[in-house]
C-alpha cells in the first residue's frame, strides 16, 4: 500500500463532460443508494472521511484518506456493487483530483461555475443535501465538514458578489426577466394567453409562481382553453374576444399555429387609449408569428417573438461567462486559503510535540539546577514558568513559523519528518531523569 | 467640513461607478451610506455658516450652490424611502460632489439681513423653491433613466444600464412623485415669495424676467401634471417633458441671474440688501 501520512483529500467522479448520458444514467445515485454507498465507505479503512454525491448530470465521490490510490479502486468497486454495473463500463470516464484541485473543484460545483448551464441555482441545494446525507451518515469529519462549509460559503460569495445567477438563460425565464423590467412587481398584472405549446405554458407557470393576479386562455377550440385554463386556476375567453382583451390585460403570451398575424397593428393606437397607455407586453413564441412585429413601434407596447427572446439568451449566456471569470478568482483565493488551513492542520501535531518536549528539557533543567543550589521552593514559582514559556517560544519561533509557512510548492510532508528525525519526537529515547520528573 | 461632505460624495460616486462595473452590492450599499455621511456634514456646514451669518445662507453664487445640492442630497434621501432607483445614487452622488468640489474656488459673498419677518418669509420662500428645484432635477435624472431603459426594452439591445436600471413602472411612479411633490413645493414657495414682495415692496408681482420665467416653469410643470393625470403624456413623453421642464428651470435659474437684469440676481450674486 502506498502511503501518503497527511489525509489528502480527493475527488474522483463523472460528469456530463466526460460521460455520456448512458453511463451517467446507469451510475445515477438515489439516495437509499448514496446511504449504501456511505455505509459501505465507512466499512473500509482507507476512508477517513466520505461524501457522495449524484445528480442528473454527475456522479462524484469526495474523501479523505492516507491512501489514494487503494481507496479510489474502492470507490469503483463500491459504485460496481450499489449500482450493480461491471467497473469496465464506466472506469474510462471518471476523474480524479487531488489536494488543492480536488478543493477548487467542490467549490466551483456548489457554485454551479462547472454545470452544464453555468450559473444555475439547483446544484447548491442538491451539495447541501447530499452533504445533510453524509453526516446523518457520520462519514464527514473535521476536513470535509470544513470544506463544505467553505464550498457553500464560496457559492453564496459568488452568488452575491457576481452576477454570475443575474440573467436568465432559458427563453421562458427572459420573457418573465423582461416582463418585470416594464412591470416591476408581477403581481395585480392580468395574462392572456392565446394558443398553448409547452415553452408559452411553462412561461405562465413562472408568471403564476411571481403571484399574477389572473389568467386568461383563449383557445380556437373553447372547450381546450377551458382545460387549460383550469390548469393555472384562470379563465377562459372566446377566440373572438381577443381583441377587446388587450384593453384590460398587461402581458400577452400567444403561441398559435396560425398563418397570419392574429393581432395588427390596426387599431393599436385606439387600444392604447383605451387602456389609458398602460404598458402592454406582448411575448410571441409562435412561428410563423401571431403579432405583427409592426405592433412594437406603437407607444408604450412592447413586442418581443422568439427570436428576440433567443438573442436575450444568448446574451445572457455570454455575460455569464464574463462574470464567471470573476467568480474563478473568487474560488482560487477560497482554495488556496482552505489548503492552507489543511496544511496547518496536518502541522499542529508536530508543532505540538516539539513544543512539548522542548519545554519538558527546560523544564527539567530549570529543575536540577534549582534543586542543587537549594532552591526548590522557588521552582514552582509563577515566574520561573513565565520563563519557560518565554525560552520555549523564541526559541521556536523561527522553526515553527517555517512550519506553517514554508513557501509554496515546498513539500510540506520532508520537512515535517526531517523535524521530527531531528528532535526525536517519534523515537523514544528521552532521558529516563526527563521522563520521572515529566510524571511528576 | 464641506471638505468631508465633497470627500465623501467623491468617494461615493466612485463607488457607484465600481458597481455599475462590478455588480456587488456591498459597493451600492457602501455608497449610498456615503451620501448620507456627505449630507450630514453637509447639513452642518449649512448651518453652522446660517448662524454665522445670521440668516439662510441662500445669497452669492457659493452659497446658492451649495444650498442647491444640498436639497438634491436630501431629496434623494427621503424619495430612497419611497422608491429605489440604484443608479440615481450615481448620478446624485456625482453632481453632489462636482457641486461640493466647485465651491472651493467661489468667493464667500457678504449680505447683511435686517428684518427678522423679512428673514423668515426669505427663508421659507428659498427652501421651498430650491427643494422643489431638487425635485424637478431628481425627476429629469429619472426621465433620462426612463428614457434609455424605454430604448433598451423597445430597441431589443440591453446597453450597460439594462440591468442595474430598475423597472420602467418604479420609474415612472418615482418620477410621478418627484413632479408632484416638487409641483406642490414650487406653488407654495412662488406663494411665500409673492406674499414678501406684497411686505416688502407692496405689490404682488413685478414683470421681472426672474418672476416670469418663474411663472412660466409652474405653468409648464402643471401642464405635465395635467397631462399624466389624463394619461395622455405616459411613459417616454412624460420623461421628455420631465427632462425639458428641467432644463428650462435651468435656463431661468443661471441664464436670467448671468444675463438679464433681475431683481433676483443682487442676491444671486451676492450684492442687495433686503
Amino acid at each position: 500500500m502506498s502511503r501518503s501520512n497527511n489525509h489528502e483529500i480527493i475527488v474522483t467522479g463523472m460528469n456530463h463532460r466526460t460521460a455520456p448520458v448512458e453511463i451517467r444514467e446507469q451510475l445515477s445515485l438515489s439516495d437509499a443508494e448514496i446511504e449504501k454507498g456511505l455505509e459501505l465507505m465507512k466499512g473500509k479503512k482507507v476512508f477517513k472521511e466520505a461524501f457522495l454525491f449524484s445528480t442528473c448530470n454527475r456522479v462524484e465521490a469526495v474523501f479523505v484518506s492516507d491512501y489514494p490510490e487503494e481507496a479510489v479502486k474502492k470507490i469503483y468497486e463500491i459504485l460496481a456493487v450499489v449500482k450493480n454495473v461491471p467497473m469496465s463500463d464506466f472506469i474510462s470516464s471518471f476523474y480524479e483530483l487531488k489536494g488543492y484541485e480536488a478543493v477548487k473543484h467542490i467549490f466551483r460545483v456548489s457554485s454551479s461555475l462547472d454545470s452544464m448551464i453555468l450559473g444555475e441555482p439547483q446544484i447548491l441545494g442538491q451539495v447541501k443535501g447530499a452533504y445533510k446525507c453524509a453526516t446523518a451518515a457520520g462519514s464527514s469529519g473535521v476536513i470535509l465538514n470544513r470544506l463544505f462549509h467553505r464550498a457553500f460559503q464560496a457559492a453564496k460569495r459568488i452568488r452575491t458578489e457576481t452576477g454570475i445567477g443575474g440573467f436568465a438563460v432559458s427563453i421562458s425565464y427572459a420573457a418573465i426577466e423582461l416582463a418585470k423590467k416594464i412591470f416591476g412587481e408581477l403581481a395585480n398584472r392580468k395574462v392572456l394567453l392565446i394558443g398553448a405549446g409547452e415553452m408559452a405554458e411553462l412561461a405562465v407557470e413562472h408568471l403564476v409562481q411571481n403571484k399574477i393576479s389572473h389568467v386568461f386562455v383563449a383557445n380556437r377550440t373553447f372547450e381546450k382553453g377551458l382545460d387549460l385554463a383550469k390548469r393555472f386556476s384562470g379563465s377562459a375567453i372566446r377566440f373572438e374576444e381577443v381583441s377587446s382583451a388587450l384593453e384590460w390585460v398587461d402581458i400577452i403570451i400567444s403561441s398559435t399555429g396560425a398563418p397570419d398575424y392574429i393581432v395588427e397593428r390596426k387599431g393599436m393606437k385606439q387600444i392604447m387609449k383605451n387602456r389609458k397607455h398602460r404598458p402592454l407586453f406582448f411575448i410571441d413564441i409562435a412561428v410563423p408569428r401571431d403579432i405583427d412585429p409592426e405592433i412594437n413601434k406603437v407607444d408604450n407596447v412592447y413586442v418581443y417573438d422568439v427570436d428576440d427572446l433567443q438573442d436575450v439568451v444568448d446574451t445572457n449566456i455570454q455575460e455569464r461567462k464574463k462574470e464567471s471569470f470573476l467568480a474563478e478568482t473568487i474560488v482560487e483565493e477560497m482554495s488556496q486559503n482552505f489548503i492552507s488551513w489543511k496544511r496547518n492542520l496536518q502541522v499542529v501535531p508536530t508543532i505540538v510535540d516539539l513544543r512539548g518536549k522542548v519545554k519538558q528539557i527546560v523544564e527539567y533543567e530549570i529543575y536540577k539546577t534549582m534543586k542543587d543550589n537549594n532552591l526548590e521552593n522557588a521552582v514552582n514559582s509563577e515566574a520561573v514558568s513565565k520563563m519557560v514559556e518565554a525560552i520555549c517560544s523564541r526559541l521556536l519561533h523561527d522553526p515553527i513559523n517555517f512550519l506553517k509557512e514554508p513557501g509554496s510548492h515546498r513539500d510540506i510532508d520532508s520537512y515535517l519528518s526531517l523535524v521530527r528525525t531531528l528532535f526525536g519526537l517519534d523515537s523514544d529515547n528521552s532521558t529516563c531523569e526527563i521522563k520521572d520528573f515529566s510524571r511528576k | 467640513m464641506m471638505m468631508l461632505a465633497a470627500s465623501a460624495y467623491t468617494a461615493a460616486f466612485a463607488l457607484y461607478l465600481m458597481y455599475q462595473i462590478k455588480s456587488d452590492t456591498v459597493l451600492r450599499k457602501t455608497g449610498f451610506a456615503l451620501i448620507i455621511a456627505g449630507a450630514f456634514f453637509h447639513t452642518a456646514y449649512i448651518c453652522f455658516t446660517g448662524f454665522e451669518i445670521g440668516h439662510i445662507p441662500a445669497f452669492g453664487v457659493k452659497n446658492s450652490l451649495l444650498l442647491a445640492s444640498w436639497s438634491v442630497a436630501v431629496y434623494f434621501l427621503i424619495l430612497f424611502l419611497k422608491y429605489r432607483v440604484d443608479l440615481l445614487g450615481g448620478a446624485v452622488s456625482f453632481f453632489l460632489s462636482i457641486a461640493a468640489v466647485a465651491s472651493f474656488f467661489l468667493p464667500q459673498s457678504g449680505f447683511e439681513g435686517q428684518n427678522d419677518l423679512n428673514i423668515f418669509m426669505i427663508a421659507l420662500h428659498v427652501f421651498l423653491t430650491f427643494f422643489a428645484n431638487a425635485a424637478f432635477f431628481t425627476a429629469c435624472i429619472i426621465g433620462v433613466f426612463y428614457i434609455i431603459q424605454e430604448r433598451n426594452l423597445k430597441e431589443k439591445k440591453h446597453g450597460v444600464f439594462f440591468k442595474n436600471l430598475p423597472s420602467l413602472e418604479i420609474l415612472e411612479s418615482s418620477g410621478n412623485f418627484c413632479i408632484t411633490s416638487g409641483f406642490i413645493a414650487l406653488t407654495a414657495g412662488l406663494a411665500s415669495g409673492i406674499i414678501w414682495s406684497r411686505h416688502v415692496f407692496g405689490y404682488f408681482f413685478s414683470s421681472d424676467p426672474k418672476e416670469i420665467w418663474s411663472f412660466i416653469v409652474w405653468l409648464l410643470y402643471a401642464a405635465i401634471i395635467h397631462g399624466r393625470f389624463t394619461s395622455e403624456w405616459r411613459g417616454r413623453k412624460a420623461a421628455v417633458m420631465s427632462v425639458i421642464g428641467f432644463c428650462i428651470i435651468v435656463f431661468s435659474f443661471v441664464g436670467i441671474n448671468i444675463f438679464m437684469d433681475s431683481s433676483h440676481t443682487q442676491y444671486f450674486m451676492g450684492s442687495g440688501k433686503i
